[in-house]
């Protein structure tokens, strides 16, 4: 009990701390100072949570950490850090397609199958393309105790979305990285974040995730879409407080 | 810091971030650790399945009908939790020893099952791996695995 008791405490701290240096960020004379707390913060996080650690708080370390190194003055240190911030999100989005190929669970549908035969919001994201029966057969697995199986789909329509899956991933990387192709791949990143949490609900990870990629337009549309990025954090906090969207990660 | 090193230092960051996901997917084979943990960015490439662990005291070899402990029993699970985290970078003696330091054992068998999604047979299938542990006149643990099976 007293274990849970210092779970809940660290959460509702670190979570007032990083609202609070997220308020004082916005003035710019403290902007520095706010960084350097909000990377002490994570990095305190991430020793505390060792390593049972999200991996979103290993890229918001990753981006803290470079913010941290630009000289605010110094314009070519500026675009140094811009460029990086890019170019890590380009990586770890190329890496989330990788993995998936390298792991071979994406060319049969067997990790999409495993997880609408073990969880509903999956199986109502996929009930449109999955044939009934097949969905039937699934959800009457049960258990994912050895023996249990065969996770996959008979259907052309199926197989073909599980394998877009990483194409997408690892084209729109290297969409990112190319200029000419940089706009329209960084619209369709956010596309795929919003369709991945239909199925997936890694809102933590989707919106820093979509904040890191939006660094790289053109036009700053990044820091105009911050309400919106405060409002679903607002609406995420809501919706955990009330329990009326289930657990977010 | 002048201009130049911090253009090596972030060199050598995205160097390293774009190395360390095939060395984690490396370690994943090597000593298991959790493809969803650790920065591998291998998410939804396999199922979080959990780990089970168990403990059998034995007594001149034979294993005895015992109860365990609640803190015996949480220190498994913590044990387990960890393992499937980290993997065999986790070993099972330090969850022997405080074992063996609470019950009237000669000595200690701790079974480690591990399940994953076989993309080859596209079912669950688990391994399950035998540790047997013993103090010496020194109160040291002394042991190792002595058996691997696949299940089922």
């Amino acid at each position: 009990m007293l274990e849970l008791d210092t779970v809940v405490a660290g959460v509702v701290l670190l979570a007032t701390a990083y609202t609070v240096l997220l308020a004082v960020g916005l003035v710019p004379r403290f902007r520095r100072i706010a960084l350097v707390l909000t990377a002490a913060a994570t990095l305190l996080q991430l020793i505390w949570t060792f390593p049972f650690v999200a991996n979103h708080t290993f890229l918001r370390l990753f981006a803290l950490g470079l913010l941290l190194l630009a000289d605010p003055l110094s314009l070519r240190e500026r675009r140094l850090v811009h460029a990086a911030l890019g170019w890590t999100a380009a990586i770890v989005l190329f890496y989330t397609g990788f993995q998936k190929l390298v792991y071979g669970t994406y060319f049969q549908g067997q990790y999409l199958a495993y997880m609408i035969s073990l969880t509903d919001r999956f199986a109502q994201v996929f009930e449109w393309i999955v044939p009934p029966d097949e969905l039937g057969r699934l959800k009457a697995i049960g258990e994912p105790v050895p023996g249990a199986g065969p996770y996959t789909v008979a259907g052309v329509g199926f197989l073909a979305l599980s394998n877009l899956v990483y194409v997408v991933e690892i084209g729109l990387a290297f969409g990112l990285l190319w200029w000419r192709s940089r706009r329209p791949a960084i619209w369709m990143t956010l596309a795929l974040i919003l369709v991945i949490q239909l199925g997936a609900r890694e809102l933590f990870f989707g919106l820093l995730f979509c904040n890191l990629v939006l660094v790289m337009h053109p036009r700053d549309a990044g820091r105009k879409l911050l309400p919106v990025t405060a409002g679903m954090y607002l609406l995420a906090l809501l919706l955990e407080i009330f329990g009326w969207g289930g657990t977010l990660s | 810091m002048s201009f130049a090193a911090k253009r090596r230092l972030v060199l050598a960051f995205l160097v390293f971030i774009a190395v360390w996901p095939l060395a984690h997917r490396l370690l994943v084979a090597a000593v298991e650790i959790d493809p969803w943990r650790l920065g591998g960015w291998a998410m939804y490439c396999t199922p979080k399945l959990r780990v089970e662990v168990a403990l059998v005291p034995e007594r001149a070899g034979r294993p005895i009908d015992l109860d365990l402990p609640r803190p015996i029993r949480e220190a498994a699970n913590r044990f387990a939790e960890r393992r499937a985290a980290l993997g065999r970078f986790m070993d099972p003696s330090e969850l022997a020893r405080e074992a063996l330091g609470r019950l009237d054992a000669d000595s200690v068998v701790v079974t480690i099952q591990r399940d994953r999604l076989d993309p080859q047979t596209n079912r669950i299938v688990g391994k399950r791996e035998y540790f047997r542990y013993s103090l010496d006149e020194r109160g040291r643990v002394t042991g190792s695995r002595f058996s691997v099976r696949d299940v089922p």
